[in-house]
């Protein structure tokens, strides 16, 4: 070994016990012939180490790009299973297939740790893949808005944890996805006349952003054509690299086009569109999957191209007040946690809290309204049905 | 927890949640990478959403042979920042930097003892180094790859990884010291 190499040695073994903690000096001291040589060069590279570590990616980018990730993650699963399923049949069961793949081999005590995870914790990936399925296996109607129900309820839960510790970008970006959630669930249990128009049912793995993505919600019959969304010719960087050339994908929603416009049919206008159109999610909308080769599901809260199916089983009355039970339940107990985390919460936190909770309160009361009137209804058809009988 | 060989088996199986896994473990290492490979965060963004949409893409044709998935994967976020400076038309600078003779670094005053380098004079002196040089300081000290690892995601045997290693701490050293905002003198 020549001289050179000795000291590349020696300065590599340094370099390594800086990285785990070691002092310059206790390095040094190791080789103290070498000292005057490497002093300099390890207080470098300490130094280097320590800036280094300051180097963290945004909060923000990081969790857009774990929807991006996991969308493609999806579409992965779906590209995958498309050559051996064909039909909705047997594409609902590949759906289900993936979901228990997932459930079994991630292991049921790492979901079980996810599911207390926070946007910023390694585990909130699982989490999040976890509810993706939970989304996709539920069955149509009143057991997918269960799941949103829940979803939502668990949004909320995870801003007051995190408003308490300050984090106020990810409060108002799960605020949005609260609210998403919610509109997911009512369309989950509106979308029950026989004309019902849905969107291809080719989802054997659900997307990962269900926040921004309803697996089911069913674009309305008054989707305007400006609503659907167009094939971009130029995908994001991100979407081209696993976007078949073959297959147009659909650039990522802006805020405009993603905005849901008001709906000319009264039964839509009166159960499904968001009251405030304004309030459409759009940090959530632009983490929409941006290749969905073979779903070919539009980005966000776009329309996506829509074919005539076989409606769902309506959901009863009863189904329908059951869901409107756990709102309510659901919606006392949490805004009395907002609340109280409220107090809790540093100053700095509070506005954005402040905000979550107004957008809460109406978002419940908002739903609730409108599924007491799709009970009213439901329960005058089944009135009629009887007569008729 | 599972180790890492019998999740990237998993993720080649199509396991999506050992996938999710292996991204949260490296998110942060190739973002740091990247960083430092191109000195802004904007870019660094971006490639590092491509490098694990590539992975994904690819992961079927990784094979272990000796090679750690670290390596691989760092190779892949190599490949495209390569692609994206050449693309960009960038050459690299000071090439000759990486031949020069390692200087005596006793001859240097000796009253600079640096105590911290902001994140931005780091990056600011990492531009004046070569390309090899700032993948093995982005390798080492940005990803914490071992030296076998780094050798392997470079292609490089383990000596030269830490020869080079050492003419870029030199070279570092150099340019952080011209900047004299970036040392200060211990109290």
């Amino acid at each position: 070994m020549t001289a050179q190499q000795r000291i590349d040695d020696i300065l590599n073994e340094c370099i390594d016990r800086l990285a785990r903690g070691e002092t310059v000096e206790a390095c040094l001291a190791r080789y103290p012939e070498h000292a005057p040589e490497l002093r300099p060069l390890l207080l470098v590279a300490r130094a280097t180490l320590s800036a280094t570590a300051q180097i963290t990616p945004r909060a923000e980018f990081r969790m857009a790009a774990r929807h991006r990730f996991l969308d493609a993650l999806a579409a992965r699963h779906a590209r995958e299973r498309e050559p051996f399923l064909s039909g909705p049949w047997l594409r609902k069961w590949g759906a289900v297939a993936a979901g228990v793949t997932l459930l079994v081999v991630i292991g049921s005590g790492t979901v079980a740790a996810a599911e207390t995870s926070l946007p910023s914790e390694p585990l909130y990936t699982v989490k999040q893949a976890t509810e993706a399925f939970q989304v996709a296996l539920a069955p149509e109607g009143s057991a997918k808005a269960k799941v949103y129900a829940q979803l939502a309820a668990r949004r909320l839960d995870e801003i007051s944890v995190l408003a308490r510790q300050g984090d106020v970008q990810s409060v108002d970006q799960l605020a949005s996805q609260f609210e998403v959630h919610l509109d997911n669930a009512t369309l989950a249990v509106s979308q029950t006349s026989p004309e019902r128009l849905t969107a291809p049912e080719s989802v054997p793995a659900p997307s990962a952003a269900p926040a921004a993505v309803p697996v089911t919600a069913t674009p309305l019959p008054s989707v305007s054509p400006a609503q659907v969304a167009q094939p971009s010719a130029s995908p994001t960087p991100a979407a081209a690299a696993i976007a078949s050339p073959a297959t147009p994908t659909p650039s990522v929603s802006s805020p405009q086009t993603a905005r849901p416009t008001p709906s000319p049919t009264p039964r839509a206008a009166a159960v499904a569109r968001p009251a405030d159109p304004a309030a459409t999610p759009t940090p959530v909308a632009r983490q929409a999957p941006t290749a969905t080769p073979v779903i070919r599901r539009p980005a966000a809260t776009e329309k996506a191209p829509v074919k005539a199916v076989k409606p769902a089983a309506r959901p009863s009355a009863q189904n329908l007040r059951d869901i409107h039970t756990i709102l309510k339940k659901n919606a006392e107990q949490q805004i009395a946690v907002l609340k109280k985390s409220f107090e809790e919460a540093p100053p700095s936190a509070r506005p954005a809290l402040e905000k979550a909770l107004e957008q809460a309160n109406r978002k419940y009361a908002q739903v609730i309204r409108a599924l007491e009137r799709l009970e009213e209804r439901e329960q005058e058809r089944e009135r009629e049905d009887r007569k008729g009988r | 927890m599972q180790d890492e060989h019998s999740l990237v088996r998993e993720a080649q199986q199509g396991n999506a949640g050992a996938f999710a896994k292996i991204y949260e473990t490296y998110f942060d290492r190739v973002y740091r990478y990247t960083v430092v490979r191109v000195g802004n965060t904007a870019e660094a963004e971006d490639i590092t959403e491509d490098v694990f949409l590539r992975a994904l893409e690819s992961i079927r044709s990784f094979q272990w042979r000796g090679v750690p998935f670290s390596a691989w994967l760092f190779r892949i976020a190599h490949n495209l920042l390569t692609d994206r400076l050449r693309s960009k038309g960038r050459r690299e600078e000071l090439v000759l930097d990486e031949e020069m003779p390692l200087a005596d670094t006793r001859q240097d005053p000796s009253d600079i003892v640096e105590t911290k380098i902001s994140v931005e004079h780091m990056l600011a002196s990492m531009e004046h180094l070569t390309d090899a040089q700032r993948q093995v300081l982005a390798l080492r000290f940005g990803s914490g790859l071992s030296i076998a690892e780094t050798a392997e995601a470079m292609s490089k045997n383990e000596g030269a990884i830490k020869a080079l290693q050492h003419s870029a701490v030199q070279a570092l050293r150099r340019h952080v010291a011209r900047a004299p905002t970036a040392i200060r003198k211990q109290p």
